[in-house]
């Protein structure tokens, strides 16, 4: 058997390829590219923010149920990204642009040292450890209010410039983004960095023994998971044009977990796709209020006690026919048989 | 003088309230090895339980609501026990630890949800117990402070006296320090696990229905509470009854003297919580067994 | 390949689980540690692989003192090693279970270069039909393979077994014995922790007796076998 030397995307990070899963692909990318075409300016507001909130819960998966770090701290590496480019336009007057891309390296800084930080933590520590940094980093945020605005919001300058008022380009722009991050993504998962994570998560101790530098790759998966969440923020900010502690509530991080958990952890695209279809729901199912979000969270809790790979993954199995063949086999006997 | 008085008085009253819900914490994690994250929440319903009693009959005395607070929160406890916790302790969970953080935090996002749904969100309070201050020579302390204060240490009396005298405080201890070795005295494990668990979430009722006189409930309200839990017990050591209770006082007093005497008054209020979370993660870094945790491996 | 340890401790908290252990191993030895219960067999093999830190005492391999480096970098240095509880990665593919340690230690041979030295290690192992099934769906005799599979990947000097005829029937018992022979025959060091005496006396020209993080014997199986120190150590009598 010779080299294969085409790329592969396993969706699950197994060995097998899917012509179909790339027809589908593809076919969903040209659906989304024409949605502005049929929907209006509020929906199409509505899959913007869908699309933001995709980003945050599949990179929340990759650093979670691909690497094993259950980090309550995304939404506040959203936050950071959101803010530091809101108070450099602010304050300094820089660009949007550059204000994003300053708020991603402010994150991935942060991010590695927070990763740095709970290296060795247990999942409970690891847990209470990035909710207390975000709990400060929100208490932070609202306090400083010389340099955020505090409570009142932070305003942002449109992305694209008070000219252009439409939403259509933005709806491109933050599509893009979240193609861009779920490719490379995707891309990193199927390397042999990906394969490092999920035999950290797996054990780390044993990753170790095999030779896997566990520090470098938990690590890792921290900077490049808070720099996406921080690029995801800033983008946010510079489309909704305003931001408030209350995007880094905990609350948000349960939403994010949600998604991604409903979804399918262990599964980017279903992450994101769990993503979408939550944020889309709740604005359909606007009318019932609070009672959105007690859904989701029953749904969440019964999906964890029962469905533990989420709704959308084992959806992609069956339809794909993902993973390898040993999954439909049955357990082999102990020992020896 | 009378300043700092008059904070470690505020503190060290806090203080025991942290520590008696603290202690249900650091009972659920010592019997079941798990962290509660919904725990800010069974607060919030003890709060909440309190304010609707009381506006619906309202010839009740305020305090006979504590207990009833305390029922309910273990009620529910007990029934979320038994449904999503007790199959970890039965092997039928895959990866236990992720799993217990998902679905106590699923709890918390459900349970705060539910709340704004069927009450709302504009805060609430409760009746007091008794109006007014109540004058302690050098200073004057709310009366509503100094008898959640007051209950909650002969509560926190009543649980020591409990866990150390009694048969079943003594099944508890067997359970948390070897499981096994417990079943084979004929200790049902399963039954403690259910048993703590409610404790726990009533112990935090209690202290939210003793506090919502003060502070008035908001679907959101155990979020800090819930936090400074984490605080505590991490401080004092996780699993150590003797921690959460030193623990509680610490941060209660820590609280109240760093709010107090922090440069900037207002900012200092703001930051309350802050300086907890700032203790929590240097403990977790350099001493993560805490004050009188265990060494483990 | 030279292992040299000297004066090795190993404290947890108050208990010394390794209390002053020497031992030299060169070329291609084959040791066999044994003790009771609570000697400090996993112990020392840990503190070699680098999982835990010698309180006292060096580890000196090829001259180069590793005491204080991690799993991985001991890894990279030519030690590799199994554990008492097969600890392959479940949720993952036979074929990644081996990939994993090629590509941490050498990824310059590039993914389809390991893939056939995968396929090779497996043909050896008779496991090559399993390759793309998880490692959680294998039985446990065929996870021990496996693991043994993952130290073949990286063509260690030196091999940490422990306990690696535990648990396992005795035809399997007997393929696990092959394979130590024939990787021994290769010119690799093996030190190996068994309880299976009639395994370990078979395979090992020198035996390491180890008892309350002492080594309390060192020389031929034969002579070992009758050294009063070893018997009282298991039978546990004062005599």
């Amino acid at each position: 058997m010779t080299g294969d030397r085409r790329l592969r995307f396993p969706v699950l990070g197994g060995s097998s390829t899917s012509r179909l899963q790339w027809l589908v692909a593809l076919v969903v990318l040209v659906v989304a590219l024409l949605v502005p075409t049929f929907l209006q300016t509020y929906w199409l507001h509505v899959v913007i923010i869908a699309y933001f909130y995709a980003i945050l819960s599949s990179s929340w998966s990759l650093l979670a149920g691909y690497g094993g770090q259950f980090s309550f701290g995304h939404v506040a590496f959203s936050a950071i990204g959101a803010y530091t480019a809101g108070m450099l336009g602010k304050h300094l007057g820089w660009p949007p642009l550059v204000g994003i891309l300053l708020g991603v390296l402010v994150a991935g800084l942060i991010g590695v040292g927070i990763g740095a930080l709970v290296l060795r933590f247990k999942p409970a520590y690891l847990a209470l450890f990035t909710i207390a940094f975000s709990e400060i980093m929100r208490l932070l945020i609202r306090g400083e209010t010389q340099l955020t605005r505090g409570d009142q919001g932070l305003h942002l300058e449109p992305l694209l410039g008070t000219d252009i008022i439409s939403r259509v380009p933005y709806y491109y722009i933050m599509l893009g983004i979240l193609v861009a991050c779920l490719l490379f993504m995707y891309w990193l998962v199927s390397s042999r960095i990906g394969m490092f994570l999920r035999a950290i998560r797996e054990d780390e101790q044993a990753a170790a023994a095999r030779g896997v530098d566990v520090v470098r790759y938990k690590v890792l998966a921290f900077a490049i998971t808070s720099m996406i969440a921080g690029l995801a923020g800033a983008f946010y900010g510079h489309y909704v044009t305003i931001i408030s502690p209350n995007m880094m509530v905990l609350s948000q991080m349960g939403l994010v977990m949600a998604m991604a958990i409903i979804g399918g952890v262990e599964n980017l695209i279903a992450a994101a796709i769990g993503g979408i279809l939550i944020q889309v729901s709740l604005e359909l199912l606007r009318e019932f209020g609070s009672w959105r979000l007690v859904i989701f969270g029953a749904l969440l809790m019964i999906i964890l006690r029962f469905a533990r790979n989420g709704l959308l993954a084992p959806v992609f199995r069956s339809l794909f026919g993902m993973g390898p063949r040993a999954e439909l086999r049955e357990e082999a006997t102990a020992d020896g048989a | 003088m009378d300043f700092f008085l008059s904070l470690s008085t505020t503190g060290l009253i806090m203080g025991v309230i942290y520590a008696l819900m603290a202690l249900g914490l650091t009972l659920i994690y010592s019997i079941l090895g798990i962290v509660n994250f919904a725990h800010g929440e069974f607060y919030m319903m003890g709060g909440y339980t309190a304010y609707l009693i009381l506006s619906s009959l309202t010839g009740l005395h305020p305090l006979l609501v504590v207990p009833l607070a305390g029922l309910v929160g273990a009620l529910f406890g007990w029934v979320f026990e038994l449904l999503f916790l007790r199959p970890i302790h039965q092997d039928r969970i895959e990866r236990p630890d992720e799993y217990a953080i998902l679905v106590t935090f699923g709890l918390s996002f459900f349970l705060i949800n539910l709340t704004l749904a069927v009450v709302g969100p504009y805060p609430h309070r409760p009746p007091s117990f008794f109006e007014g201050t109540v004058n302690l020579g050098l200073m004057n302390v709310s009366a509503d402070r100094l008898t959640a204060g007051a209950l909650s240490l002969v509560l926190l009396g009543a649980l020591l006296l409990i866990i150390n005298k009694t048969w079943i405080g003594k099944a508890l201890r067997a359970v948390s320090q070897d499981k096994h070795a417990a079943a084979v005295v004929g200790i049902d494990s399963l039954r403690m696990n259910s048993i703590t668990f409610a404790a726990g979430a009533g112990l935090a009722a209690v202290a939210g229905a003793l506090l919502a006189p003060s502070f008035s409930v908001t679907p959101d309200v155990g979020a800090q509470p819930s936090i400074r839990s984490y605080v505590i017990i991490v401080l004092g050591g996780m699993g150590s009854i003797k921690g959460s209770i030193f623990g509680g006082i610490i941060i209660g007093l820590v609280e109240s003297l760093a709010a107090g005497y922090f440069p900037d008054p207002s900012r200092g209020l703001r930051y309350k919580t802050a300086f907890g979370l700032v203790i929590f993660m240097l403990v977790l870094l350099f001493r993560p067994t805490g004050l009188f945790g265990r060494e483990e491996q | 390949m030279e292992l040299e340890i000297r004066n090795l401790t190993k404290w947890f908290g108050g208990i010394r689980a390794l209390d002053g252990v020497s031992l030299n191993l060169s070329g291609d030895d084959l040791v066999g540690l044994i003790g009771p219960n609570g000697s400090g067999k996993t112990t020392l093999v840990n503190t070699i692989g680098g999982i835990y830190k010698p309180t006292g005492g060096q580890i000196l391999f090829d001259g180069e003192a590793i005491g204080t480096l991690k799993a991985n970098q001991v890894a990279r240095r030519g030690i590799g090693r199994t554990f008492q509880v097969t600890r392959a990665f479940r949720r993952m593919t036979v074929m990644e279970n081996l990939l994993v340690p090629a590509l941490a230690l050498h990824p310059e041979r590039g993914r389809s270069a390991w893939k056939d030295r995968a396929r090779e290690v497996l043909d050896f192992l008779t496991m090559d039909h399993l390759r793309d099934d998880y490692a959680r769906s294998l039985s446990g005799g065929q996870q021990k393979l496996l693991e043994l599979g993952q130290v073949m990947m990286t063509d260690p000097d030196l091999i940490l077994l422990d306990e690696p005829f535990a648990g396992v029937h005795p035809k399997l018992m007997e393929t696990i014995f092959d394979y130590i022979t024939t990787l021994h025959s290769q010119g690799k060091a093996f030190i190996i922790i068994s309880h299976d005496m009639t395994s370990i006396f078979t395979l090992s020209r020198r035996l390491v007796v180890l008892n309350y993080g002492n080594i309390i014997a060192d020389g031929d199986p034969e002579v070992v076998k009758e050294d009063p120190a070893v018997i009282e150590a298991y039978l546990g009598e004062e005599e």
